[in-house]
């Protein structure tokens, strides 16, 4: 069994709210995924990802002060707790022990061209 | 400029999603939408906007169900759903008699449902079959109208009448042989249909899989044959273009064959080619033929005399089925009034015909409407359909009655849940919602085991005769099941509406106070049902009983001739007198005689006879017969004498008493050498026959006028009667005779008793249902006394206990508690004897034989039903007052 249930768009989210610490709220998240992973994000796809992610504890939210730009909405802005970092480092620590177990000849994409050539 | 995004786009938002959510998610569109509109226009960032928001709609960003105030009711369906689950675990045998008294209920009442969704299928494809109409002809004073129309009716209404688009006939009793006699085996196989004309096609959507439909019809001697029939003359072949040869023997479109019906001769109609092959599976359709024959042949059928001419023949009305198709938009009156028309002209002053009607019937009414005389194919009439909703609804009643009861009787149970309920805040409405959900539970509970009994019942029923007959199609699809869904729900709020109006209507203080002095007005109520059910119970069995005497009384009926060891054997063509000859050489046939049809079977012949001098001829049967059948059959001369081997084909008729009587003789020996006008013209009487049952039980006593005639060319089957022998060893030595003189048609022999047996078998499946109908309303008013006396009986352990401490004796306990039933017993009894006794004998009456009906029935009735019911209570009496009183003193 799994020990941390965390999606490949989950962890992307994770990530991001991550970079941006104190700014992580809908629209800055889902801006900073676009220009840096130049993927497109829908506003539904990724609200659904962060209630899970909060769903799940990973993710904590307060929400802002109300803005005149927003219509007097205010901004929900998302920090990582600590079973999220927890969650996150167990992801990259058996992914770096999947790479680290690959036998260097696997990936000798020359190597293998040659064989089938 | 306006900065707004539209405000419907966010209405929508605010009205699905989640309410945690909805502020900071409607924010983040509102910003995304400023800059989009800056970026690149209103309608750019309009589109993007609704984009987003249908994105939005995802599972856990939708509101859930729970928690917001208009959704209060809901959870409150969920507790309802909840006790009401648990109160069925906590009283099981009530709820298990609930569910299995339901459960019977609705199985019948599904069987019922499913013939009546088999019966509405029929004639479905046609695409206007609201303006196809069959015409009817009726006597005014007949009580049916018959299937058949004379033969000129079509074409008349179609020149005639504008707004019949198109008007096509069907001549009926055309059926034989095909035989394709270019095949190697010479492949021939029975076929039967009608001879028609091209507007069939026109009038009705029967589709054509090969050939052409305008075209199939109009030559002379071309037939559309079934796919069917194709596959079995032309295995791997292409139909279209062969040419066949067909002789034709009258068959009829419906087969009982029980070897009772009159075959004619074959008669050899020539060489037919085929012009189209049509696929009736596809059509469910209460026509149903093999083969379809150009009505351009019929000037040469008639020149060799095989079909008479009635093309201009308006009095022979029997013959043709007339279809009318309607303009679009025309009225059925229009219709209605154009046959009052044609009847007036051709009807009005011709001599017999003068009551004649021609009636339209709709499409739509012909399979599901009432019965009508020689109909295309056999199937329940409406009448039918009406006796078995109410024995269904019966049923059905007795098993909610059984759910109203019980409830009732279960006050106690309940009593505190509602006044809890109530103090909290529960209004009445609300409570008869809560018991409505209970009832509406149990009833779904009862359609899931309806529908397991149903696995059970279907094939049952399937392999009825009546079914090989009525070929019922008893499948289930989605618009059933969603029938039967809709069916339990309300079957459920039916049976939960009473109780739940009575108990939501205590008042708190009286609902959470001590309620166990309860004798109030619903115990008197609660009789009245229990005394409901029992009438009615016993209204079934005394009705079963006599139904079960009348068809025993029927199956051993005394025919009045010998039918012991008789076999009837089917001539197909041959001629009989050879057959005879050869049939007797066989050891053991002890007598062959030979007959028109098999008497006492459910064929008959019906004639008018009347003195020469007289106007108004007596209606009669009649039976041709040759010289051998008197002395063969058993059969009594009792004046004059009977025929001889000289006496074919001569003008004499042998009568039965009844004809002498009605023809107003002063004795049998008056009557005899005295001449009278029947069949064909003047005979004369040279016998009197003393009175035998020749019609089957169910049509009459056998005390109709009958006129025997001798008439070779007639003859269809041969009685050989034999000594008492193995009956397998005597069919082979028959057949073995039979194929060393005719190659082409299988023998064929029934054994006579085996045929009267068969044609009863209606009235034993009718007794069948009954008695079965009988069994599930006992078995439900059973269960529903069990139930209220186990109740009574549980709420009574104190009382006995104490009771019997104080020295009472088993027999007293007994009387205590079993008085109450007794009145209700004898209620019951006084109310359905007199009723049972009423209702049965109105149906008895139309049975020319039937059994005395009297007190012995009834009493018989009342004694079973005592019996049932003294088991059930008995039982829990006997549990209650062996009780040691230790115990029932400690219960509670």
């Amino acid at each position: 069994m799994k020990k941390f249930q965390l999606g490949e768009f989950e962890e992307v989210v994770m990530l991001t709210v991550a970079i941006l610490y104190d700014n992580a709220y809908g629209v800055s998240i889902k801006k900073e995924i676009e220009t840096r992973l130049n993927r497109k994000v829908s506003v539904g796809a990724l609200q659904s990802a962060l209630k899970r992610l909060e769903d799940k504890s990973y993710l904590k939210s307060h929400d802002g002060e109300a803005t005149q730009e927003r219509a007097g909405r205010p901004k929900r802005f998302f920090k990582i707790t600590a079973l999220g970092k927890e969650a996150m480092e167990y992801t990259r620590s058996t992914r770096n022990s999947l790479w680290d177990a690959i036998p260097g000849i696997s990936l000798d994409v020359k190597f293998s061209l040659d064989r089938i050539i | 400029m306006n900065r707004q995004p539209p405000k419907l786009f966010l209405r929508f938002l605010r009205w699905f999603c989640h309410p945690d959510l909805v502020d900071p998610i409607e924010g983040d569109l509102i910003e995304l939408y400023d800059e989009r509109l800056k970026a690149s226009g209103r309608l750019h960032a309009n589109t993007k906007l609704a984009a987003d928001i249908l994105l939005l709609l995802r599972p856990n960003i939708i509101k859930t169900l729970q928690g917001t105030q208009q959704l209060n009711l809901l959870g409150m369906f969920n507790n309802y759903l909840k006790v009401g689950f648990r109160n069925i675990l906590k009283y099981k045998s009530f709820s298990l008699i609930n569910v299995f008294g339901l459960a019977v209920a609705m199985a019948v009442s599904l069987v019922i449902m499913l013939m009546l969704n088999d019966q509405y299928s029929y004639d479905q494809f046609h695409q206007n079959r609201g303006q196809i109409y069959r015409v009817l002809t009726k006597f005014k004073d007949s009580s049916l109208p018959n299937g058949p129309s004379p033969y000129p009716l079509a074409s008349a209404l179609q020149q005639q009448y504008p707004f019949v688009e198109s008007a096509t006939h069907l001549l009926r009793k055309v059926g034989g042989d095909m035989i394709h006699q270019q095949s190697t085996n010479r492949n021939s196989t029975e076929v039967r249909g009608f001879i028609t004309d091209p507007n069939f096609f026109q009038v009705f959507d029967f589709q054509l899989e090969q050939g052409d439909a305008r075209k199939a019809l109009q030559s002379p001697n071309t037939v559309v044959i079934t796919r069917a029939v194709a596959d079995r003359l032309f295995p791997e072949e292409n139909p279209v273009g062969k040419i066949v040869a067909y002789a034709d023997r009258g068959l009829e479109l419906i087969k009982i064959d029980i070897g009772n019906v009159k075959e004619d001769t074959p008669q050899d109609w020539g060489f037919f080619t085929i012009t189209g092959v049509i696929d009736m599976s596809q059509y469910k359709s209460h026509i149903r033929f093999d083969m379809l024959i150009a009505d351009t042949t019929l000037p040469t059928l008639q020149e060799n005399g095989f079909k008479n001419n009635d093309e201009e023949n308006w009095k022979q009305y029997s013959n043709v089925y007339t279809y009318v198709k309607l303009m679009e938009g025309s009225q059925r009156a229009k219709l209605d009034a154009a046959l009052a028309e044609l009847t007036t002209t051709n009807y009005q002053s011709t001599v017999g015909l003068e009551t004649m009607e021609l009636l339209s019937q709709s499409m739509n009414e012909i399979i599901t409407g009432s019965f009508v005389g020689a109909p295309l194919s056999l199937r329940l009439p409406s009448e039918a359909y009406i006796v078995l909703f109410v024995l269904a609804l019966i049923i059905m009643c007795s098993a909610c009655l059984n759910y109203t009861n019980l409830s009732l009787a279960r006050v106690l149970t309940r009593v505190r849940e509602i006044g809890v309920r109530k103090v909290n805040g529960a209004s009445r409405w609300h409570l008869v919602f809560q018991f409505l959900t209970e009832s509406v539970l149990i009833s779904l509970l009862a359609l899931a085991m309806a529908n397991l009994l149903l696995l059970v019942l279907k094939p049952t029923f399937s392999n009825l005769w009546i079914n090989e007959v009525l070929s019922f199609n008893l499948s289930l699809n989605f618009t059933i099941l969603g029938i039967f869904l809709l069916f339990a729900v309300l079957v459920g709020l039916i049976a939960g509406l009473y109780p739940s109006l009575v108990l939501s209507g205590f008042t708190p203080l009286k609902a959470l106070k001590d309620f166990s002095g309860g004798k109030t007005g619903k115990n008197r109520l609660r009789k009245m049902l229990s005394v409901t059910q029992f009438a009615f119970s016993l209204f079934f069995i005394i009705t079963s009983l006599l139904i079960g005497r009348q068809f025993d009384y029927i199956m051993h009926y005394e025919y009045g001739f010998n039918t012991a060891d008789v076999w009837n054997i089917p001539v197909q063509g041959n001629d009989y007198r050879l057959l005879q000859q050869e049939f007797s050489t066989i050891p053991g046939v002890t007598g062959v005689s030979a007959s028109e049809f098999v008497p006492a079977l459910l064929y008959t012949n019906g004639a008018s006879i009347r003195l020469p001098e007289e106007d108004i001829p007596h209606q009669s049967e009649t039976l041709g017969i040759d010289h051998h059948f008197i002395s063969n059959m058993g059969l009594e001369l009792i004046a004059g004498t009977g025929f001889t081997s000289a006496d074919a084909n001569a003008q004499k008729v042998i009568v039965n008493e009844s004809a002498a009587r009605i023809l107003g003789f002063e004795d049998n020996l008056a009557a005899v050498g005295q001449s009278i006008e029947a069949l064909r013209g003047t005979y004369v009487i040279t016998g009197i026959i003393k009175d035998f049952k020749f019609q089957a039980p169910i049509m009459g006593n056998g005390e109709t006028p009958l006129v025997m005639h001798y008439h070779p060319e007639i003859i269809s089957y041969l009685n050989l009667r034999t000594a008492p022998s193995d009956r397998k060893a005597m069919v082979n030595l028959l057949a073995e005779k039979w194929e060393s003189m005719d190659e082409i048609h299988p023998f064929k022999a029934y054994a006579y008793e085996d045929q009267l047996q068969r044609a009863n078998q209606m009235v034993s499946d009718l007794v069948w249902v009954i008695r079965v109908i009988t069994l599930l309303s006992l078995i439900i008013s059973c269960m529903g006394l069990l139930g209220v006396a186990m109740y009574t009986a549980e709420r009574k352990t104190k009382e006995v206990g104490i009771r019997k401490v104080l020295g009472a004796s088993g027999i007293q306990l007994m009387k205590l508690v079993g008085k109450s039933y007794a009145i209700i017993m004898l209620l019951a009894c006084l109310i359905a004897a007199p009723l049972s006794y009423l209702i049965n004998v109105q149906w008895l009456e139309s049975f020319p034989n039937r059994v005395e009906f009297g007190l012995g029935t009834i009493l018989l009735g009342i004694v079973i039903m005592l019996l049932l019911a003294l088991l059930t209570i008995g039982s829990q009496l006997l549990k209650v007052s062996r009780k040691n009183p230790v115990d029932s003193l400690r219960y509670e």
